[in-house]
């Protein structure tokens, strides 16, 4: 059967409308969503200009105080997980003092967190501004937001970094 | 296994349960609460007691896609309550589910999930005289959330002790049916009413959480055997609008859920019947935002 060029026409115009009639009317987040691979990044942590990281793969705080890089340990996933938190100034730049003060995974589309019954958060060994969160526990699969509260050089402030569990 | 005991309810209960084995649990993020059972003119009370097995239950995502399988692995729910009739337009009716999860890596816990109180008034009462004049009837439901819920630290790894949605619920709705001699059709339209909850996290931050405005409509068509029993199909579709925080709206969290049931009933006596309903939850077309279950419940009701 051979379709005629108006025929091709409707048909590509009937496939336009159909395109522009599905999808999720609610408005999508701004922020890319990051994924296991993004957060790994490629080979070494240190990045150009003597940065920790690279821009791809830092998450900003909301006043912009630090920067932060996760990297997956093992997740993400419906069950225990494990990453290690890279705490960078505004710049990307190793901060002359860290500390990570809360990290807190949250599902915020449904308005709750993960079990940390059993969380632990520790300073990674020979790592200047590295931390671990170790069995924390994500509930079930969808987007979720990992809040990460942190001082770096004297500053406090809040990354939320949102991931999603397959 | 742990029981929670809650004293508001215990002196009213006695036996009971729902006109539909709804699993008011099986979706921890919330659902809409349980409907007022339907009572004929000259009833004025009515028992149930219902039994009812949830499995299957896997996550469905913004954008439609089933996710893991998520904890519990299933859960039987018994449902207990009692209508009272007031006049032959007014009935109240008290609901409350007991249920018990499961998980094969945790101990299996048991406790209290949300109880109800509905109310239901009859606008229009269906007649053999006035076949065409369907049942009209207006319901409204008040679920407070007593239950431990997923907004409520700490929380098991396989939320084995959650028993609630953690949400109250207002449900406003409209019934009409027809009972044409051997075909029964019924439509219901539930207006979901949100109440705003202030979830405490791990910091000391609070944020105060609003579920969605939703709608729930319900079809239901079937065909009953006069004196002996009826078999009825549901479909169902519940939509909500999106959550908020602190009034601002989350994006990409609006609900959608497609359900199916059937539910087929059997006379056991004069007013007494027994049943069994199946149904799944977001079982066709396109679901956002909720949990797939699947549920089979046994049911036992006795009206004097």
């Amino acid at each position: 059967m051979s379709v005629s060029k108006f025929g091709w026409q409707w048909l590509c115009l009937f496939g336009a409308l159909l395109t522009l009639g599905c999808g999720e009317k609610d408005s999508q987040p701004t922020q890319p969503i990051a994924t296991p691979a993004d957060q790994q990044g490629t080979g070494s942590d240190v990045a150009e200009d003597g940065a920790l990281f690279s821009s791809q793969e830092a998450h900003s705080s909301a006043a912009g105080h630090f920067t932060a890089k996760i990297v997956w340990e093992d997740g993400p996933k419906v069950g225990y997980c494990s990453l290690k938190v890279i705490l960078a100034d505004g710049e990307r730049k190793a901060p002359t003092t860290s500390e990570l003060v809360n990290f807190e995974p949250w599902m915020t589309v449904h308005g709750h967190g993960g079990s940390l019954r059993k969380m632990t958060v520790a300073k990674v060994d020979g790592e200047d501004s590295a931390y671990r969160a170790d069995q924390f526990y994500l509930t079930m699969s969808g987007p979720w937001d990992l809040k990460i509260t942190a001082k770096v050089n004297g500053q406090e402030d809040t990354a939320v970094i949102p991931v999603e569990v397959p | 296994m742990a029981i929670n005991i809650y004293r508001a309810l215990g002196a009213l209960l006695v036996v009971a349960g729902l006109m539909t084995a709804d699993s008011a649990t099986a979706c921890p993020c919330g659902c809409g609460a349980v409907n007022a059972q339907v009572m004929y003119p000259g009833e004025n009370w009515r028992f149930a007691l219902t039994v009812s097995h949830d499995s299957g239950f896997a996550p469905v995502s913004a954008d439609g896609r089933l996710g893991s399988e998520s904890s519990p692995t299933s859960r039987q729910t018994l449902t207990l309550g009692i209508a009272r009739s007031f006049s032959d337009s007014l009935s109240a009716t008290i609901s409350l589910p007991m249920e018990i999860n499961h998980h094969p890596d945790a101990a299996s816990h048991g406790g209290f999930s949300d109880p109800s109180l509905s109310l239901r008034y009859s606008l229009l009462q269906q007649t053999i005289a006035e076949p065409l004049l369907p049942g009209l009837q207006l319901f409204a439901t008040l679920k407070p959330s007593l239950a431990k819920s997923l907004y409520d630290q700490p929380i098991h790894e396989y939320q084995m002790d959650i028993h609630g949605n953690g949400l109250n619920e207002g449900v406003a709705g409209l019934d009409v049916w027809y009972d044409l001699s051997e075909w029964k059709l019924g439509v219901q339209q539930n207006l979901i009413l949100p109440m705003t909850r202030i979830n405490e996290g791990s910091a000391g931050t609070s944020q105060a959480f609003t579920p969605g405005l939703g709608a729930k409509l319900a079809v239901s068509a079937g065909y009953n055997w006069i004196g002996a029993g009826q078999l009825l199909g549901i479909i169902e579709q519940e939509l909500r609008q999106p959550n908020k925080i602190s009034g601002k709206e989350i994006p990409r969290s609006r609900v959608r859920v497609n359900n199916f049931g059937v539910a087929a009933t059997v006379a056991a006596g004069p007013r007494r019947s027994i049943g069994i309903n199946l149904k799944r939850t977001a079982a066709f077309g396109s679901n956002q935002n909720t949990t797939r279950a699947d549920s089979i419940a046994i049911f036992y009701m006795a009206a004097i």
